[in-house]
């Protein structure tokens, strides 16, 4: 799924280059929010670390 | 008010837009020369470097307006996020540590300093006020990018590099959710055992 944050931010970038710009933050937000997630879950997995 | 012209300072933001995709090219060169692949937290940091360089590459195309920096401090203090909470995963003795230290440091610690100093370098970037006006560079016959050259390449830089992010990330990590840690390039494993 990490990989469609990265897709995400490629669309807002080539959005931005088409003079998208209002499509473009509103990927970018998309994006972000969905980066939080994602670091919420992986922040929160349990640790395959030993402590 | 502090001056700096909007010429130089899209030149300044082309730079800066170089040297993010310098550590995007950089991680990649560890990635593959070492073959230590990403962890998912390595990954989201990849993320929060293609966003600093989102907001860059606004800076390129309108010229600098606060609220394009404003993405960049975002998405930079999303990464500093990141890469504190894995540097905070293994600050503990005997917890060990993840991929190979450069100059004794590890990635997420180099992750975590490259995003302060972006924070502080978009922060004093902010302060001059005069890279807002409209100048004649900026006139549509002079199309994206003010004309400039070195802003033109750096954009196109960033846009492969993010591009290639999606790819590498999905033949790590698949569809799915990322292994913790990685062990293989997932996608590629599965192709080669169904084939």
């Amino acid at each position: 799924m990490i990989s469609l944050l990265f897709a995400l931010m490629t669309i807002a970038i080539v959005l931005a280059w088409r003079d998208r710009w209002r499509l473009s933050y509103f990927v970018f937000a998309v994006t972000l929010a969905m980066s939080i997630y994602w670091l919420d879950f992986h922040a929160t997995t349990p640790l395959t670390i030993k402590l | 008010m502090i001056i700096l012209a909007p010429h130089p300072s899209r030149t300044l933001n082309a730079i800066g837009l170089l040297v993010v995709s310098g550590i995007l090219i950089a991680a990649y060169a560890f990635q593959f020369a070492l073959d230590e692949l990403p962890c998912p937290l390595c990954l989201l940091q990849r993320v929060a470097l293609v966003g600093v360089g989102y907001g860059l590459c606004l800076n390129l195309i309108y010229g600098a307006k606060p609220h394009h920096y404003g993405i960049m401090l975002l998405s930079a203090v999303y990464g500093g996020a990141v890469s504190t909470r894995q540097i905070l995963l293994h600050i503990v003795p005997g917890t060990g540590s993840y991929g190979s230290p450069v100059l004794g440091l590890h990635y997420y610690t180099w992750a975590g300093i490259c995003f302060f100093l972006i924070i502080l370098g978009t922060a004093i970037m902010l302060l001059f006020e005069g890279q807002y006006r409209k100048t004649l560079v900026d006139k549509p016959e002079h199309g994206r990018f003010g004309g400039q050259t070195l802003p033109r390449i750096a954009f196109f830089i960033m846009l492969f590099l993010a591009a290639a992010n999606t790819v590498t990330t999905f033949l790590e990590c698949g569809p799915g959710i990322c292994a913790d840690p990685p062990t293989d390039y997932k996608l590629i494993n599965e192709l080669k055992t169904s084939g």
